[in-house]
C-alpha cells in the first residue's frame, strides 16, 4: 500500500517537473531573439530534442533489449522524408521537384489547415509526424524479419547495410517523382512556421514531440514488456525458457524503436528545414550511439542528458575551439575549424575507456536523486549525533 | 562478343579494386578471428595511410616516404589496439565495438581538422601509375599489378599462418582464446602481430587504391572499409582466403554495376539510363544481407554451436 | 494408473559424428519425482535440451500430457540407417521390436497413429522453448541463469509475462492494472512460500549461491508448469544445503502438486527423493528402476558409482 502511494507521488512530481520544463521552453521561445547572445540555447534545445528522442529510441533497442543495431540513421531518414513529402504546400511542389514530376501532391497540414483553420494545420503536422513513424516502422518490420535472428556482430553490420541501402534508394533517380532523387527536399512545414500570431512555438513544438515520445517509451519500458526486453538482454536463453517468445519480442522492440527513430527524423527535418539523404550517413548512427554511451546504456534519463550534453558541447560550448579563442586562450593556429570535434572525440574516447557506465550507468534520474537525498539524510543524522553528545 | 568487350574495362578495374579491398579485408578477418571484434577503425587507418603519403612527399623523396608511411601506419594500428581495445578485453562485446566506433570517429575528425576539410591529392607514384595498354584499352599499371601483388602477399601470409610458430599461435588463439593463454601462448604478442600484419597490408592497399582514386578525404576510408568487411563476412569471417575471394567478387560486381548502364545501352538492351550506378555501393550490402540470411558462416566459414 | 505426463520415445541426438543421446526412452507419471543420472558427459543435459525444445532431435518423439510436442524423422547421418529395406520406417519414429508381417504390421501402424496423429507423415514438430514452456514445462539450468540486473522480485515477475493477456499497448498505458496487481500478488506469495520474501528487492546476483538456486526454481514455478525440470539443482552445495534442497523439492511436489524430472550427481539427493531413476552412460540408457534396484545394479556401479559404496561403514 505504502509503495503504491510512493509511486503515485513520484509520478506526480515527474509530471509537474516536465510541465514546468515545457513552460520554461515556451517562455524562452518568446524572450530570446536571434540577436541575443543566448540564442544558441534555442538551437541546442531544438537539435537536442531531436537527438534525445533518437538516443532514447536507440537505447530501447540496444540498451534495454540488447540488440546491437546500427541502422538508426536509415529509419530517421525515412521519417524525415515521409514528413517532408507530405507537408510540402501545393504551390511549392513543382519548384522543389524541379527535375521531376512530383507523384505525391498532398500536404496534410495544408489540406487540413484549409478545412479547419489553425487547428487543422496542427492536426496535419501531427498526422505527418505519425505517418513518418509508421512508414519507418513498416520498413523496420520488413528488415527485422530476416535480420533479427542474427548474432549481435552480424546484426550490427546487417542493419548498417540496410541503412545504407535505404539511403541509396532514396537518392535513386528513378524514384525522383517521390523522393526528389539526389536533390534535397525543402519548403515543407518547419519550425519557423510554428507560431500563433506573434507567439513563437518554434522550439516548443520539437521539444513537445520529444517529451511526449520519450514519455511513451518510458511507459513501455516500465511495463511487463519492458521487463521482458531486459530479460532478453540479460540472458535470452533463460528468457526463452521462461516462455518469452524471442522473435516476437525482439520484433516489437525493433519496430517501436524504429517508429520513434522515424519521429525523430521528422523532427530533424522540421528543425533543419531541409531533408537530404546524404545527411543521414552511418556517422549519424555512430554519434547517436556515442550519446547513448555517454549517458549510460540502459538509462533513459541518461540518454536525454547525454544527447543534450553532446549537442550543447559540440555545437555551442566548444565553438570557441573552432574560432581561435577558448576560455580566454588565444591560439588561432590550433583553434581552427574542426578542432572542437577533435577535442570532443577525445572526450568521448575517455568516457568509453574509463567511464564505460556513462553518466547514469543503468539508473534513472529519480533513483539518483533518491540516492543523494539518502546520503544527505545520513549526513544530517550523523551531524545531529555529534552535536547531541 | 560485344558484351564482353564493353564489360571488360569494368571487369578489369573491378579485379583491381577487388585486390585493394582484399588487402583491407584481411585485416578485418584476422582481427575478428582472434578477438571477435569488428575493427571499425581499420578503414580509417587505411585512409590515414593515404593522408600520410600526401604530407610525407612534401618533406622527403618517394623512396623514403613509402617505407616511412608504412612504418607509421603499422605503428598507428598497433597503438590503437593497445590504447583502445586491450583495456576492454574483459568487457562485454558491445563495449569494444563502441570503442572501435569511437576510434573511427576520432580519426575522421582528426583528419578533418588536419586537412582543414580540403580535398588532398595523392602523389603520383612513377612506374605504377604509368599508363599501359591491356587487351586494347588504356589503363594504368597499378590496375595490372594489384591482383598479382595481392595474391603474392596472400600466399605469403597463408604460408606464415600455416608454417611458422607465430602463425600456429594465431590459429590457436582464434580457435580458443582462453586455452591458448593457458598453454603459454603470449596473447598480447599474438594480438599485436595480428594488428601489425593487417595494418601493413592495408597500408600497401592504400598505395594501390589511392593511385587509382587520387582524392583523399577524411571519409575516404569509410566505404572501402565497410566493403572490405562485407567481403570478409561474405568469404567466411576468420578465413583469409575467403576474405580475398569475397573482396574480388565484390570489387568486380561493384565495378560492373557502376558501368551497367553503359554496357546495357551499348548492347541495345536498354534505351535509357536506369541509374544502376547509385546502387553500386548498396549492392555490396545486398550481397551481405543475402549471405547472412542464407549462409551466415560465409562461403568458406566454419559452423560453431553454442552450448546451453 | 497415474497419468503419463512426459513420454520420451526413441530420442536420438547427434551433433555431426557425436551421438550425445542414443535411443532414449523415458516416462514420467503425474506426481512422481524422476531422476536422470549418469557420469559427466553422459548426455543428460542434452536430453533436457531436446525435451525443452532447445535442440531438435535427430530422431524420436517427445509427448507431453498426451500430445506429441517434439518429433523428427531420422536426420543427418541417421538417414543412412533407413535406406533400403527399412525405407518405409523413415517416417515412423521407431520400428517395432522384430520385423512384422502384413497384418501385424498394419495393426502396429494403426496403434502408432492412434498415439500420434502425425505418425508416418513428414510432419516435423520442433517448437521453440518458449512454446513448450507455455504448454506447462519449465526448467532450471546447470549454471544458474538468473537475470543479473533485475531484483529477486522482478526475476520471478518476468517469468509470469508469458501468461499475460494484455498486448503492448494496454501494457504501456497501464490499462492492465488488474492483471498486473494479480501477478504481483502471486509473485509475493510464491516468494513467501519459498522463503525469499525478505530479500525480494535485492539484486538477484547479491544472493548467496543456495538462495540463487532457490530463486531459479521459484522463477520456473512462476510460469505455472505441470512438469518441472531441474538441471543439477544441488551443484556446488554442501551436505547441509543438499538436505534442505531435498526437502524443498519434496515440498514442491507435495505443496505445489508438481511433477518433477531432475538431473543430478549428488547420490544422496537422488536416492533420498527419487521415485524412479534412469541411468545414462555415453548417451545410452543402461538401467532404470527404483533407487534400491539402481544401487545394486552392477552395470551402474561399474559405469558410475565406481568401487563398492564407502558410505556403508
Amino acid at each position: 500500500m505504502l509503495e503504491k502511494k510512493k509511486d503515485v507521488r513520484k509520478t506526480f512530481i515527474s509530471l509537474v517537473a516536465v510541465a514546468l520544463f515545457l513552460a520554461l521552453v515556451l517562455v524562452l521561445d518568446q524572450v530570446i531573439k536571434p540577436s541575443n547572445k543566448m540564442y544558441m540555447l534555442l538551437t541546442v534545445l531544438q537539435k537536442g530534442s531531436v537527438y534525445a528522442l533518437a538516443a532514447v529510441s536507440m537505447n530501447l533497442l540496444n540498451g534495454f533489449t540488447g540488440l546491437f543495431s546500427l541502422g538508426h540513421a536509415g529509419f530517421m531518414v525515412i521519417g524525415a522524408y515521409t514528413y517532408a513529402i507530405f507537408s510540402i504546400p501545393a504551390a511549392s511542389r513543382d519548384t522543389v521537384y524541379q527535375y521531376y514530376d512530383a507523384a505525391i501532391r498532398i500536404s496534410f497540414p495544408e489540406v487540413l489547415g484549409n478545412a479547419l483553420g489553425g487547428f487543422g494545420t496542427v492536426l496535419g503536422v501531427i498526422l505527418c509526424v505519425l505517418l513518418a513513424g509508421l512508414v519507418a516502422s513498416l520498413f523496420a518490420y520488413l528488415i527485422g524479419l530476416p535480420v533479427l535472428r542474427l548474432k549481435s556482430d552480424y546484426l550490427a553490420i546487417a542493419t548498417l547495410g540496410f541503412a545504407e541501402i535505404i539511403r541509396s534508394i532514396l537518392q535513386w533517380g528513378k524514384l525522383g517523382p517521390v523522393t526528389n532523387g539526389s536533390n534535397m527536399l525543402k519548403s515543407f512545414t518547419r519550425i519557423s512556421n510554428f507560431k500563433i500570431g506573434a507567439f513563437s512555438l518554434s522550439t516548443f513544438v520539437p521539444v513537445l514531440i520529444a517529451v511526449v515520445s520519450i514519455g511513451l517509451i518510458v511507459m513501455l519500458v516500465n511495463s511487463t514488456y519492458g521487463r521482458a526486453f531486459k530479460a532478453i538482454r540479460d540472458d535470452e536463453v533463460a528468457a526463452e525458457a521462461m516462455g518469452i517468445d524471442l522473435a516476437k519480442h525482439k520484433m516489437i522492440s525493433f519496430v517501436v524503436s524504429s517508429f520513434f527513430a522515424g519521429v525523430s527524423g521528422a523532427t530533424m527535418a522540421m528543425v533543419l528545414s531541409i531533408a537530404q539523404a546524404n545527411n543521414y550517413k552511418v556517422a549519424m548512427t555512430y554519434e547517436i550511439l556515442l550519446m547513448v554511451v555517454l549517458g549510460g546504456i540502459g538509462s533513459i534519463s541518461g540518454s536525454v542528458i547525454g544527447s543534450l550534453l553532446f549537442v550543447a558541447t559540440s555545437e555551442w560550448w566548444l565553438r570557441g575551439l573552432d574560432s581561435g579563442k577558448f576560455l580566454g586562450i588565444e591560439a588561432p593556429g590550433v583553434f581552427r575549424n574542426g578542432f572542437r570535434l577533435v577535442v570532443f572525440s577525445i572526450v568521448i574516447m575517455v568516457v568509453v575507456l574509463f567511464f564505460r557506465k556513462g553518466i547514469m550507468g543503468d539508473r534513472e534520474l529519480p533513483q539518483v536523486i533518491d540516492g543523494w537525498r539518502k546520503k544527505l539524510r545520513a549526513k544530517k543524522a550523523a551531524k545531529q549525533e555529534v552535536t547531541s553528545e | 562478343m560485344d558484351v564482353l568487350k564493353t564489360a571488360l574495362p569494368y571487369v578489369i578495374s573491378g579485379i583491381s579494386v577487388g585486390g585493394q579491398y582484399a588487402l583491407i579485408a584481411i585485416g578485418y578477418t584476422m582481427v575478428y578471428g582472434i578477438l571477435r571484434l569488428i575493427n571499425f577503425a581499420h578503414g580509417d587507418v587505411f585512409m590515414v595511410a593515404g593522408l600520410m603519403m600526401v604530407y610525407l612527399v612534401t618533406w622527403m623523396p618517394l623512396y623514403l616516404a613509402i617505407p616511412l608511411m608504412i612504418a607509421l601506419t603499422v605503428l598507428l594500428g598497433f597503438l590503437i589496439e593497445r590504447v583502445a581495445y586491450k583495456p576492454l578485453r574483459t568487457a562485454p562485446r558491445m563495449s569494444v565495438m563502441i570503442s572501435a566506433i569511437g576510434v573511427s570517429y576520432f580519426i575522421q575528425n582528426m583528419a578533418l581538422y588536419v586537412t582543414g576539410g580540403l580535398n588532398k591529392n595523392y602523389p603520383a607514384i612513377p612506374w605504377i601509375s604509368d599508363p599501359v595498354r591491356l587487351f586494347g584499352m588504356e589503363t594504368s599499371r597499378v590496375t595490372v599489378i594489384t591482383p598479382f601483388l595481392t595474391i603474392a602477399l596472400v600466399i605469403a601470409l597463408v604460408l606464415l599462418i600455416n608454417h611458422t610458430k607465430i602463425g600456429m599461435a594465431m590459429r590457436a588463439v582464434s580457435v580458443d582464446f582462453e586455452t591458448a593463454q593457458l598453454m603459454g601462448i603470449k596473447i598480447n604478442s599474438v594480438i599485436s602481430a595480428t594488428f601489425i600484419i593487417g595494418t601493413f597490408l592495408a597500408a600497401i592497399g592504400s598505395v594501390l587504391f589511392f593511385t587509382n582514386f587520387p582524392g583523399v578525404v577524411p571519409t575516404s576510408g569509410a566505404m572501402p572499409g565497410l566493403k572490405a568487411f562485407v567481403a570478409a563476412v561474405f568469404g567466411g569471417i576468420g578465413s583469409v582466403p575467403g576474405a580475398v575471394v569475397g573482396a574480388f567478387i565484390i570489387g568486380i560486381c561493384e565495378s560492373v554495376i557502376k558501368g551497367l548502364d553503359t554496357i546495357l545501352m551499348a548492347n541495345g538492351a536498354i534505351t535509357e539510363q536506369v541509374g544502376f550506378a547509385t546502387f553500386s555501393d548498396a549492392f555490396t550490402f545486398v550481397l551481405l544481407i543475402v549471405i547472412l540470411v542464407f549462409k551466415p558462416t560465409g562461403l568458406f566459414g566454419e559452423k560453431t554451436t553454442d552450448k546451453v | 494408473m497415474s497419468k503419463n505426463i512426459l513420454s520420451v520415445e526413441n530420442v536420438t541426438m547427434q551433433f555431426g559424428g557425436v551421438v550425445a543421446v542414443d535411443d532414449l526412452e523415458l516416462t514420467v507419471n503425474e506426481g512422481e519425482i524422476v531422476a536422470l543420472i549418469g557420469p559427466n558427459g553422459a548426455g543428460k543435459t542434452t536430453a533436457f535440451n531436446v525435451i525443452t525444445g532447445v535442440y531438435a532431435p535427430t530422431n524420436g518423439r517427445v509427448c507431453f500430457n498426451g500430445t506429441c510436442i517434439v518429433r523428427n524423422h531420422p536426420a543427418g547421418k541417421m538417414k543412412k540407417l533407413y535406406k533400403g529395406s527399412r525405407a518405409d520406417m523413415y517416417t515412423a519414429q521407431f520400428a517395432p521390436e522384430e520385423p512384422l508381417e502384413d497384418e501385424a504390421l498394419k495393426a502396429w501402424r494403426e496403434g502408432q497413429r492412434a498415439l500420434d496423429p502425425y505418425a508416418f507423415t513428414n510432419r516435423v514438430l520442433s517448437p521453440t522453448p518458449d512454446k513448450i514452456t507455455a504448454l506447462g514445462m519449465a526448467r532450471t539450468f546447470q549454471n544458474i541463469r538468473l537475470w543479473k540486473t533485475q531484483t529477486v522480485f522482478d526475476n520471478v515477475l518476468i517469468a509470469k509475462h508469458l501468461r499475460r493477456t494484455s498486448n503492448m499497448f494496454s501494457a504501456a498505458f497501464h490499462a492492465n492494472g488488474k492483471e498486473e496487481a494479480r501477478q504481483r500478488a502471486e509473485v509475493l506469495e510464491l516468494l513467501r512460500v519459498v522463503g525469499l520474501e525478505d530479500v525480494k528487492d535485492e539484486l538477484a546476483t547479491s544472493l548467496p549461491y543456495g538462495k540463487q538456486r532457490r530463486l531459479e526454481i521459484a522463477r520456473a514455478l512462476a510460469t505455472d508448469p505441470t512438469l518441472l525440470l531441474l538441471d543439477e539443482p544441488a551443484a556446488g552445495m554442501n551436505p547441509q544445503e543438499t538436505l534442505e534442497l531435498a526437502s524443498f523439492i519434496r515440498e514442491i511436489r507435495d505443496h505445489f502438486q508438481k511433477t518433477i524430472l531432475l538431473i543430478e550427481h549428488h547420490m544422496d539427493l537422488v536416492m533420498g527423493i527419487a521415485d524412479r531413476i534412469y541411468v545414462l552412460d555415453f548417451g545410452k540408457l543402461i538401467a532404470q528402476g527404483t533407487p534400491e534396484e539402481i544401487q545394486n545394479n552392477a552395470r551402474v556401479i561399474d559405469a558410475y558409482l565406481g568401487v563398492a559404496d564407502d558410505a556403508e561403514d
